[in-house]
């Protein structure tokens, strides 16, 4: 796994880790209440950091035997894939979305127990076309059944709808707001937007919060 | 209303400021360029500079009188020793001179010297370019007044300079209460004409250009502030404040 994201184990005492434990507690409140277990993150802007903190919230929400998949569906740039890193083949998300393949070939583990990551998979030119398609959908909501949670990563809604497209086949959304660098007037659009196709926003997370 | 709402940290605005050098860099480069340009562009043809430097001796009375002026309470024992004393000190000399140099420039500056020291080149320049082009001031820390003339070509310069130099000598002792006026300098053909101050020019093109960009910061500072407390999750976007993560030491990813 790559450096940059923190092993819960080695700082699970540090600042940033109880952060994430204590957003963890929220999210499986949550889930409990709302049933709400597939969860998009949603950036308002372009945020460097967003794929980290989709990467250390999947380490910190696998802790305590919760199977935990998380999906690139940032089919652009692969962040997330790119972050973590992978030596196995995989069809990646787009192979599932395409049909033909199944979660077992697309899926890869990331090294830290319970938690598997289900790459970005080949570039795609229009992300959104593909997860607003009727098998699309269900493949991603397939996805649920096979995990306790499902994190998805999405692209900044600032330059791209595949986020508010996804938004429609996850349980909730939650803004991920970058304390040193997203802007509330991108913010508030990026809620309206979401709000405008009825998505189901469960809150926001602050995120570099100094 | 919270007044959270309308609380500005300049600390942040700060850091903010410093954060985004790259384009305050690149700002004040294109302004500054751009406004040299226009000035460059603007400059016309070129002017050439000639200066005489005159050394005024001027008589014990008016050395004493110019020092007393200032301060009434000084001026009786100034005026007794100055009246009294064969010789004035430096300071005095220059004190005087530096108070006479405005006489000494509207007279130079005025129709009469100008008109005499142009006199053969009237085709070659009017009274006003001359006047604009003339300036009459004291060397600072010395007893000297210097005359710069600019002018359409060397020759030009040199000559009208020389000639009002040479009215100075000759027309002013008696106006200032001098015993002479010696040219301690004469006016010289300049070799290159004089480049209009374009080093300040600069200096402020790149000032402009820095203050505008940074005006552009904090104009966004201001306009477009940032998400960065849990008050304005919950009250100005309206939603449910789910965590906050602290800044880590974890390394930024293209995401």
């Amino acid at each position: 796994m790559a450096k940059a994201v923190f092993q819960m184990d080695k700082e699970k005492q540090s600042p940033s880790a109880e952060g994430y434990k204590a957003l963890r507690t929220n999210l499986v409140f949550a889930a409990q209440e709302q049933d709400c277990r597939m969860i998009l993150l949603v950036s308002p802007q372009k945020d460097e950091l967003a794929a980290q903190f989709a990467a250390n919230l999947g380490v910190t929400m696998a802790c305590g035997e919760r199977k935990v998949l998380l999906v690139d569906g940032d089919l652009r740039t692969g962040a997330l894939t790119k972050l973590l890193g992978s030596d196995k083949e995989s069809s990646g998300l787009t192979g599932l979305l395409e049909g033909g393949k199944n979660l077992e070939q697309a899926v890869v583990p990331t090294g830290t127990p319970n938690l598997d990551l289900l790459p970005g998979g080949e570039k795609c030119a229009d992300p959104a076309q593909l997860f607003s398609g009727k098998d699309g959908r269900a493949a991603l909501r397939a996805l649920r059944d096979a995990y306790d949670y499902v994190i998805v990563f999405a692209p900044d809604v600032e330059r791209f709808t595949d986020a508010v497209v996804l938004s429609q086949s996850v349980d909730g959304a939650v803004l991920l707001l970058d304390a040193e660098a997203t802007k509330l007037r991108k913010a508030e659009s990026c809620k309206a937007k979401l709000e405008a196709v009825n998505a189901p926003i469960l809150g926001a997370v602050l995120n570099n919060l100094k | 209303m919270n007044n959270q709402e309308y609380e500005l940290d300049l600390v942040d605005l700060g850091k903010t400021i410093l954060k985004r050098w790259k384009l305050l860099a690149l700002v004040t480069v294109v302004v500054a360029a751009v406004v040299m340009a226009m000035v460059v562009g603007s400059n016309g043809p070129a002017s050439y500079e000639s200066s005489a430097l005159l050394s005024f001796h001027l008589t014990k009375r008016a050395i004493s009188i110019s020092n007393a002026s200032e301060d009434g309470k000084q001026l009786d024992s100034d005026l007794r020793i100055n009246m009294d004393d064969a010789s004035t000190s430096l300071s005095q000399r220059i004190n005087a001179v530096n108070k006479l140099s405005p006489i000494v420039s509207s007279i130079l500056t005025g129709d009469e010297a100008l008109q005499a020291a142009m006199t053969g080149h009237e085709p070659e320049m009017t009274l006003a370019e001359l006047r604009n082009g003339t300036l009459v001031e004291a060397v600072a820390n010395t007893d000297l007044i210097k005359i710069r003339v600019q002018a359409k070509s060397p020759e030009l310069a040199r000559d009208v300079c020389g000639a009002l130099s040479a009215y100075a000598a000759e027309n002013l002792p008696s106006a200032v209460d001098a015993d002479s006026i010696e040219i301690v300098s004469a006016a010289q053909l300049p070799g290159s004409p004089v480049s209009k101050g374009m080093a300040r020019k600069a200096v402020v093109a790149v000032l402009v250009g820095l203050i505008l960009s940074i005006v552009y910061v904090v104009l966004d500072f201001i306009l477009m502030p940032k998400v960065h407390t849990e008050w304005m999750v919950k009250n100005q976007l309206g939603l449910k404040l789910l965590g906050t993560v602290p800044a880590g030491k974890e390394k930024k990813t293209n995401g």
